[in-house]
């Protein structure tokens, strides 16, 4: 069966929004917990298994990569560090326009006044 | 606080019950976060998040190791499956209040959890639930078909059929009702992007 003009499959929610929440740089993972919860008005916080679960299979997927030893770091810090690849970067923002595209459509349905 | 050392020292052994090559990849920074998250929230809600987290990361990373690639929906099955085996225990308790109290309490948790398993798994996108409507529909009369097929070949076994055949119309009158949904909220045609 041809799968030819399918779209691309869609980020599991957990995972769109650690990339979501990497698009402004790199983050370790608390930092990463507050982003998500911030970018979702608290109503998405992820616990550690969820968190590092996920992250470990976007490192393995090639959408985030590991940055703790890039740079010099603090001496006490045992944090580790991450940020999107070049790929990560593209499907995030591949994600962010089709989420952009969705908000659209409903506001164009909606009307257009109907949201403030 | 001797509170946030509580729940701390408590994570530190339960992550002991993760596949071992998770836990000591990823298990330092797991208990690391537990120590920052208790710093800015309230222990109880701390503990709610961990144990709903624990209850799915747990089966997700041993089902990982085993199948070599995520479990994406097999994990809300699961507890879906054992919401239902917890609904059956309430009713197949009879007037026992304990059989009653365990199996709405199993099920309440289980369903729960499976809930929110599947909000982490499913991707975010619109009309997610009725586009899929007609597979609900046609879902009903495959377990019913099931069903009497079983018993015409001899199967003796009232209480899942039962079982089956209300699940099965409560399927079909999911997607009945999903595809009407869908029927009355059709949008116009796609817009070009």
């Amino acid at each position: 069966m041809s799968r030819k003009g399918k779209p691309p499959k869609s980020l599991p929610a957990a995972s769109l929004h650690i990339v979501l929440a990497l698009l402004d740089g790199e983050l370790h993972g608390y930092g990463v917990m507050q982003r998500v919860s911030e970018l979702s008005d608290g109503a998405v916080k992820m616990g550690p298994g969820t968190l590092y679960g996920t992250l470990n299979r976007l490192v393995d997927d090639g959408l985030v990569v590991e940055t703790t030893d890039r740079v010099d770091r603090a001496e006490d810090e045992r944090r580790r560090y991450y940020e999107l690849s070049a790929n990560g970067r593209s499907v995030a923002l591949v994600e962010l326009a089709r989420l952009q595209t969705l908000v659209d459509r409903v506001t164009r349905t909606l009307g257009g006044g109907a949201i403030a | 606080m001797s509170a946030e050392r509580g729940v701390v020292r408590v994570y530190g052994a339960l992550i002991s019950l993760y596949p071992h090559e998770f836990r000591h990849e990823y298990g330092a920074d797991m208990v690391q976060l537990v120590r920052d998250t208790c710093d800015g929230e309230p222990t109880w809600r701390v503990w709610s998040r961990i144990v709903v987290d624990l209850a799915i990361s747990i089966p997700t990373q041993h089902l990982e190791v085993h199948m070599h690639r995520t479990p994406s929906q097999l994990i809300p099955l699961i507890y879906t499956a054992i919401a239902g085996a917890g609904i059956v225990l309430a009713i197949a308790g009879g007037t026992s209040v304990v059989s009653l109290s365990a199996g709405l309490i199993v099920a309440l948790a289980a369903g729960t959890t499976a809930v929110i398993a599947w909000r982490r798994v499913a991707p975010v996108r619109g009309s997610i639930h009725t586009i899929h409507w007609w597979k609900f529909v046609l879902a009903g009369p495959v377990i019913i078909s099931a069903v009497i097929a079983a018993a015409e070949a001899g199967v003796d076994a009232w209480f899942v059929g039962m079982f089956a055949v209300f699940s099965g119309l409560t399927l079909t009158a999911t997607g009945l009702l999903l595809g009407l949904v869908r029927l009355t909220t059709r949008r116009p045609p796609a817009i070009p992007t």
